[in-house]
């Protein structure tokens, strides 16, 4: 090219020899980054059966299933570390002696046989045979009751355990009577026994060897449980092995032989581990975030994948102080149920997906719900008669309510929409969005609050949404409720009626007599819980009331 | 320079001293009830008391921060009030993520910096030098967190590709670890080397306007050694003390990184510590910034004595 100027000189300079070569080595160099960095878009582990989902047939013993857990671990005590407990070492390191599911009351695992010679008594006879995982100092020896003793009570005098409900309010005393027996003598009868926040306890129901009960938090996780803790980086990465010492090895229990689990926090993160195949689940702790994710990975994914769903036994409520005024007054409790629209709580934040439960109780104990046409009448919204009420009971108008919420972008939402629902009968409020910790710890626990919305965890049994209404809520929500005696007294014979049947009436008149005084804890929604998983992950059951997907039938079909 | 340096690093330990004292006031002026936070509000007075005891929270504050300081001088930090573990042991393994963290991001950032503004004042008006800096405004407008999402999000759903989580050492698996680390500190070092881009590109078009730059033209020098001998050198004064600064302020980006990719840094580590006052960990970390940010200011004022030989270290 001739020609002076700017362009006919870059012209000649852009096709010179030199530029062309080393143009192509940076294209050279910039193709082979992109081939290191890319990933095929198959699952981990590579073949991915395409489409179809696998024919139902005989379990394939092997493979390693791939997950991750969505929030921080800071040890690797399953009595103090949420991941431990609801995940991590209890379901994969550590036994029980029972468990549950929901379509049973118990399930056994390491008890052989439970019995009740009457309702303050509990003996297990274990499964013979049963060792610890061959690791100093407790080096595969036999797990013994002592074991399980000296367990319960480690639990019960740990003031940092998660959940020590049965040890401190149920249980007397474990006996030890031979090699094979525990026998625990509880305080008084408890209807709920089996449920998820007493014996099937994941975290504070684990057999740990004495050996490590000084140092749970610190010591490498050794248990009798179907996997042993192999590798492991706090609060990165874990990874569990087939145990072949297992009481259940013998039937070829767990197929699956290893299980890694990721730490990640993030929910793009998590979502984007799934889609390029790095865990073979999604949403299996609390469900896809949002839940309308579900759709998207099915559109994209197409049948590569599938989405399970359940109603969670979560529940989203709303809370008033009943030791502060107003809020001790019948009139202004009832002029926020004439107010409260719930409907609008489903649609809002989980896009109509799940349940408004008919009373003060989750939707999904079914067992135990009322007949929405009982109910209605307690909840019918009246804007008119919510201001008549509030004006008879002088309800303060220029005082703000403060209606405080943990702070994450739901929470905060169902805050705001009861700020809105307020605000056309001239109520002011603000939400306040508060950490977990000054929520529960500052707040909750001392009393220093007047509303809140949160959502609560799931719970398997009545047991702790009637106690949470209780003067004493055995609880770190010690304001919660009504403190009523007449429906205290109520609650503490449905907790010692084993009885199903008669439970179950006791349970819908503590119901009803809730209502009729207009308790302060609402409970608002229930939603739809999805979850994602690979087609080849098969006969991985969902346990609504512990979250965590663990089932030892599970297989991989590739 | 020798007194120089030991004058810098008196001024260092002072200064550290200061900080300490600062930060340790800060922590307690804000009342709070660390053994309910950890304990749990289910915990007995006297299992509080006991926890204060042990923990040494029941003595007065003079007394606490020189146990604290006698502790440091010892190199002991103490043990995190949640996890129980010795600080200078949890410290030694999160360190590592962090550093890695900070050099890939800031060694991508003084690269594509000070490359790209060389080049677009270099080629002043071109294509490129537009190029250039559109991106560079586009780094300085868009958050480095939404950058990340986006690393995480759009790759994954176009190609299936996502960075391997799970931090691993380099040591061990470097090309693993180069693949979850890489792409993510060259997003984290966008909006760094945005600013160096626009500074190097002021820097230099100051530069090659002066007479020595044409003199050692007129010399017959080579084009590359004008750049890299005259121009390059006096253009990265004033932008070495910007990365300096930025260096700084990595320490701090890292924090979002670490949380977004879940890697055991030391960022995760004080974001977790703060939500409940563990005070050792919060001191160990905070005296770390401190110091890091000393040595990269020192080594920068180092670095203009070999820079500019007229600048005297004294």
């Amino acid at each position: 090219m001739t020609g002076t100027g700017y362009w006919p000189a870059t012209a000649r300079r852009a096709f010179s020899r030199r530029r062309l070569i080393a143009g192509g080595a940076g294209l050279a160099g910039s193709a082979a980054l992109l081939a290191a960095c890319g990933r095929s878009g198959g699952p981990a582990g590579g073949a991915n059966p395409a489409g179809t989902a696998a024919k139902s047939g005989a379990p394939k013993p092997g493979g390693q299933l791939h997950r991750y857990y969505n929030n921080s671990t800071t040890s690797l005590s399953p009595i103090t570390d949420s991941g431990e407990r609801l995940d991590l070492a209890a379901y994969h390191a550590y036994d029980r002696l029972v468990s549950n599911l929901p379509d049973k009351d118990y399930v056994l695992q390491a008890a052989q046989t439970v019995e009740l010679p009457d309702p303050a008594t509990v003996i297990f006879k274990l499964k013979p045979g049963m060792t610890f995982h061959n690791r100093p100092p407790v080096s595969g020896r036999a797990v013994t009751p002592e074991d399980i003793a000296k367990s319960q009570y480690y639990v019960r005098d740990n003031p940092k355990a998660g959940n020590n409900s049965f040890q401190v309010n149920s249980l007397q005393t474990v006996e030890t009577p031979d090699a094979q027996t525990v026998v625990f003598r509880l305080k008084g009868p408890n209807a709920y026994l089996f449920s998820g926040t007493q014996l099937a306890d994941p975290g504070a129901q684990c057999v740990f060897p004495k050996e490590n009960l000084d140092n749970l938090e610190t010591a490498w996780t050794i248990g009798s449980g179907p996997y042993e803790l192999v590798d492991y980086q706090l609060n990165v990465r874990y990874l569990y092995r087939r145990f072949a010492g297992y009481h259940e090895a013998s039937k070829g229990l767990p197929y699956i032989d290893e299980r890694e689990v990721k730490v990640i926090t993030d929910a793009a993160a998590q979502e984007s581990a799934f889609r390029s195949g790095q865990v073979d689940l999604l949403g299996d702790a609390g469900g896809l975030q949002p839940n309308a994710l579900a759709d998207t990975l099915k559109r994209d994914m197409g049948d590569r994948i599938a989405i399970d769903q359940y109603l969670a036994l979560s529940m989203l409520s709303w809370n008033a102080n009943v030791t502060k005024p107003p809020w001790n007054d019948v009139r202004i409790r009832e002029a926020m149920y004439r107010l409260i629209n719930r409907d609008q709580y489903l649609s809002l934040l989980e896009q109509g997906k799940g349940k408004v439960p008919p009373g003060p109780l989750p939707a999904g104990l079914t067992d135990y719900q009322l007949d929405p046409k009982q109910t209605d009448k307690y909840f019918h919204q009246d804007a008119k008669a919510a201001k008549q009420l509030l004006d008879a009971a002088g309800f303060p108008y220029d005082k703000e309510i403060e209606i405080i919420t943990i702070n994450n972008p739901r929470n905060n939402q169902g805050g705001e929409i009861y700020q809105q629902q307020l605000a056309p009968l001239g109520v002011k409020a603000r939400v306040v969005p508060l950490g977990t910790a000054e929520f529960l710890g500052q707040r909750i626990a001392t009393g220093n609050w007047e509303t809140f919305v949160a959502y609560w965890p799931g719970y398997d049994s009545p047991q702790v949404p009637l106690r949470l209404e209780h003067t004493v809520t055995n609880h770190v929500h010690k304001y919660a409720g009504l403190k009523d005696p007449t429906i205290d007294k109520m609650i503490e014979k449905a907790e010692v009626t084993t009885d199903k049947a008669e439970r179950i009436k006791l349970v819908k008149d503590i119901q009803i007599a809730l209502l009729e005084r207009y308790t302060p804890m609402i409970y608002l929604e229930n939603y739809n819980v999805y979850t994602a998983r690979y087609n080849y992950v098969r006969d991985y059951q969902l346990n609504p009331a512990t979250v965590a997907m663990y089932r030892l039938e599970a297989w991989l079909d590739k | 320079m020798q007194r120089y340096l030991l004058r810098r690093i008196a001024s260092m330990v002072v200064n550290l001293f200061l900080v300490s004292i600062f930060i340790f006031a800060a922590l307690r002026l804000v009342p709070q009830n660390i053994a309910a936070e950890v304990l749990g509000p289910n915990a007995s007075v006297e299992q509080y008391r006991q926890f204060n005891h042990v923990t040494g929270l029941d003595q007065p504050a003079l007394k606490q921060f020189l146990r604290w300081g006698g502790g440091v001088i010892r190199g002991d930090f103490g043990k995190s009030f949640r996890t129980n573990i010795a600080v200078s042991s949890e410290f030694r393994q999160r360190l590592p993520v962090t550093l890695e963290v900070v050099v890939l991001s800031f060694g991508f950032a003084a690269v594509m910096g000070i490359s790209f503004g060389a080049l677009s004042a270099m080629r002043q008006n071109s294509p490129m030098d537009y190029g250039v800096r559109l991106f560079s405004i586009f780094g300085l407008s868009i958050p480095n967190f939404l950058l990340l999402t986006c690393l995480l999000i759009f790759p994954a759903r176009w190609w299936g590709y996502a960075p391997s989580f799970g931090a691993l050492s380099f040591f061990a698996r470097p090309a693993d670890n180069l693949q979850l680390f890489g792409p993510a500190t060259f997003l984290l070092s966008v909006g760094s080397s945005a600013i160096l881009m626009r500074l190097t590109r002021s820097a230099f078009l100051e530069v090659v306007r002066q007479d020595y730059v044409r003199t050692a033209r007129a010399k017959g020098l080579r084009e590359r050694a004008v750049i890299l001998r005259h121009e390059l050198r006096n253009a990265l004064l004033p932008v070495l003390t910007l990365m300096g600064i930025q260096l700084g302020g990595l320490l701090g980006g890292s924090i979002i990184l670490e949380q977004v990719m879940g890697l055991p840094g030391l960022g995760q580590w004080i974001l977790g510590a703060i939500a409940i006052n563990d005070y050792p960990v919060i001191m160990a970390v905070a005296l770390y910034s401190a110091l890091a940010v000393m040595i990269i200011n020192l080594a920068v004022d180092l670095s203009y004595a070999v820079l500019d030989p007229r600048v005297r270290l004294a």
